[in-house]
């Protein structure tokens, strides 16, 4: 059956429907490009606050490249934690035969709903050393020194997302043909042979994808973190999106926060397209 | 074919809709008898709000406003200077961005005959505010009007401190300069009643801070910074050379968060700093938040023992140095109505209509409002305001400001973590600022 024309489904008005769809996805690529020109918007005519090669600056500015380093670290931990917590509940549900259940597909969607800056200040609510309902019980450094500060964002934000990721995990396995999970059954005594031969080089694709998503909200991390930690004992705990919020409306400087911008997004999409790429070669392999 | 007219009559709706819609926004930017205002989220802006029906009914004007909190108020009102959208009028701003939004343009002159011409009662305002909070450079154009002040006084509570106090031989602080302490014995006395809090075991620390990295902690800092700084014009300037002096006191800040206060103050900002004093978790406050200072009289803050209000303590310069603070009223230069604009920030700081804002929650900005007896049978601490305010350092009134914030909070904190030597720390801040000028 071939394609219907415009012409044959609109008619006369097929030249208007045209118009209006051409205009239409115009404006979308136009909106979704509009950050883009905007950030090289800003660099014509380049107008530097300081003498630095634009080439340098970036990456000359010690509290950019903190910031920086703390958003991949916190990408690379949600991305192995929600990965891994992702794919170990799947398989939890698998066991307990709740796999697909549509009861905790709708219940996943409710963290979902809380804002960021609310799930940071209930975390902090309970995690402040100084006012938390288990301050008591922690660290008085939990939310001040890096490392705890960072691995405290990770966990919050996991909270958030892990729901939603374990739907995507678990879907893998609900979408495991009838007969080809009635084979699997027959093939594996133990539940844990079937998961490390079946069930997990299976979810392999939505897992890889649990990945890359779980990296970009790590790195996208801004409001659940200002509100938790806000950024640490001097800012050492910064991630890059409020520090470069900051470059803008804290310290007006345009021009720093549009080249950081440029240089970082194809980082971070680079790095997201690596995994995509590596789960693309997976579902190759498993074709 | 029924399909078809159905999508075609859907399309036309479609574009009839968005006509609509764009002849409607083409009639709101037409109708210019609307002023907008965006006001910080404080007592002192909801105070205002109650009035403002007079203004309209007065003037004919019709004022609408956004109310927003810190941050959302810089971001949003930072959003239209760099699109020249003009969607406010009147911007209430931090004393600490008013530089730069100067100096890049964004604000334009008020018409001081714009409100009661002849009659308006300018003398009548704290001069040092006046200045801070309106004008830029020191003495230049009025931009706008001091709306809401602050700056520091010391707040203790007696029954935590008096033994120690005893013990060392010292009297209570007092509400003048020549009663009040020194720097080294408000840290003396921090340490001993802490040792003594620590000895008991009880869950509470000789002093408060508020050490949130940015301005929470250099507005504080500054305080201390300029009891070392003996340098009058660095005292007028609020740019000190960031050498020794500045080195101490970045060591002094750090020895009495070490010795002293809760860890968890390097996180703390204006509520956090006044809470502990007002649930006793903290003993005394060397720089306590005037503006905040009408919460400490609630009565369950006296349920751990009564609070009382000091000067702040003296530095090696022989004067106080409370560090003021404050939002103004001001004018953009995109407002298309700077006539109305000019009269409702007029209006709004008015002998009368500011009265009425004190009485309502917020704080003065006229000598008329901090000598009221009403007032002050209120707010008792305001008998020393107008002093406060005469003693008051700022901090730098130069636009790269919020920059070296960010630089000094990142030093001084390393300082207070034992991360660095506090000479080292002001050695980085004097190369930033050299860096900064090279460039």
């Amino acid at each position: 059956m071939g394609l219907a024309t415009l012409q044959e489904l609109f008619g006369g008005p097929a030249r208007l429907v045209r118009t209006v769809s051409v205009v239409g996805v115009l404006l979308a690529v136009l909106g979704a490009a509009g950050p883009l020109l905007f950030v090289l918007y800003t660099l014509v005519p380049w107008a530097p606050s300081t003498s630095a090669s634009p080439l340098v600056m970036p990456w000359s500015d010690p509290r950019h490249m903190q910031a920086l380093a703390n958003s991949l670290w916190v990408a690379g931990g949600l991305t192995l934690v929600l990965t891994g917590g992702s794919a170990a509940i799947a398989l939890l549900f698998k066991h307990l035969a709740l796999t697909g259940s549509p009861f905790i597909y709708a219940l996943s969607a409710i963290p979902l709903l809380i804002p960021d800056f609310a799930f940071g200040v209930a975390a902090r609510m309970v995690l402040d050393p100084s006012v938390g309902l288990l301050g008591q019980a922690l660290p008085s450094t939990l939310l001040i020194d890096r490392p705890s500060a960072l691995l405290a964002v990770i966990m919050v934000a996991a909270l958030k997302w892990l729901p939603v990721m374990t739907v995507v995990a678990d879907a893998s396995l609900a979408s495991i043909p009838a007969g080809q999970q009635a084979q699997i059954l027959l093939d594996f005594r133990s539940f844990g042979r079937a998961v490390r031969l079946a069930y997990l080089p299976y979810m392999r694709g939505e897992l890889l994808l649990v990945a890359s998503l779980s990296f970009l909200i790590g790195f996208r991390q801004h409001e659940l973190a200002m509100e938790l930690t806000a950024g640490g004992a001097g800012f050492v705990a910064e991630l890059w999106s409020p520090w470069n919020h900051r470059q803008i409306f804290e310290f007006a400087r345009l021009d720093q926060a549009a080249l950081e911008a440029l240089f970082v997004l194809p980082l971070v999409l680079g790095i997201v397209l690596m995994i995509k790429s590596k789960a693309q070669e997976m579902l190759r392999d498993d074709d | 074919m029924i399909n078809q007219a159905r999508a075609v009559i859907a399309l036309r709706r479609v574009l009839v809709v968005i006509g609509l819609a764009g002849a409607l926004v083409a009639c709101g930017e037409g109708d210019r008898n609307t002023l907008s205002v965006a006001l910080f989220q404080a007592p002192s802006s909801d105070a205002l709000i109650e009035l403002i029906p007079e203004f309209e009914e007065e003037t004919g004007v019709k004022v609408e406003y956004d109310v927003l909190p810190y941050a959302d108020l810089k971001t949003k009102v930072e959003q239209q200077f760099y699109a020249r959208s003009g969607t406010y009028d009147v911007v209430m701003a931090d004393c600490i961005w008013i530089p730069s939004f100067a100096e890049r343009g964004y604000l334009q002159e008020v018409d001081e005959t714009a409100w009661l011409p002849g009659e308006y009662d300018f003398e009548d305002l704290l001069p040092a505010l006046d200045d801070y909070l309106g004008h830029y450079p020191k003495g230049g154009t009025r931009y706008g009007m001091p709306f809401m002040s602050n700056t520091h006084m010391m707040t203790y509570r007696p029954t935590m401190i008096q033994a120690v106090v005893d013990k060392l031989g010292l009297d209570l602080p007092g509400e003048t300069p020549e009663s009040t302490w020194t720097w080294d014995q408000y840290l003396q006395v921090a340490q001993a009643v802490q040792e003594d809090l620590s000895a008991a075991g009880v869950d509470a620390y000789g002093s408060s801070l508020q050490a949130r990295a940015g301005a929470w902690l250099i507005y504080e800092w500054y305080s201390v910074l300029f009891g070392f700084v003996t340098d009058d014009e660095a005292r007028a300037t609020g740019l000190p050379a960031f050498d020794a002096p500045a080195a101490a006191a970045m060591a002094y800040y750090a020895q009495l968060y070490d010795d002293a206060a809760p860890k968890g103050a390097l996180t703390w900002g204006h509520e956090e700093e006044t809470a502990a004093m007002c649930s006793g978790r903290t003993a005394m406050d060397a720089t306590s938040n005037v503006e905040l200072a009408a919460n400490l009289l609630a009565e369950e803050c006296q349920t751990a023992g009564p609070l009382a209000f000091a000067y702040p303590p003296i530095g090696a310069s022989g004067k106080a140095s409370p560090d003021m603070g404050g939002y103004g009223l001001l004018l953009s230069a995109d407002s298309d109505m700077p006539d109305q604009a000019s009269a409702f920030v007029l209006w709004a700081a008015s002998k009368d209509v500011h009265a009425r804002v004190v009485a309502g929650g917020g704080s003065p900005v006229r000598k008329s409002e901090v000598r009221n007896p009403d007032v002050l049978e209120q707010f008792p601490y305001l008998a020393m305001y107008e002093q406060l305010i005469e003693d008051s350092i700022y901090r730098a009134r130069v636009a790269f400001w919020p920059e070296l914030q960010d630089v000094l909070s990142r030093e001084l904190t390393a300082v207070m973590k034992g991360d660095k030597a506090a000479a080292a720390a002001t050695a980085e801040v004097r190369a930033w600022l050299e860096s900064r000028a090279a460039n």
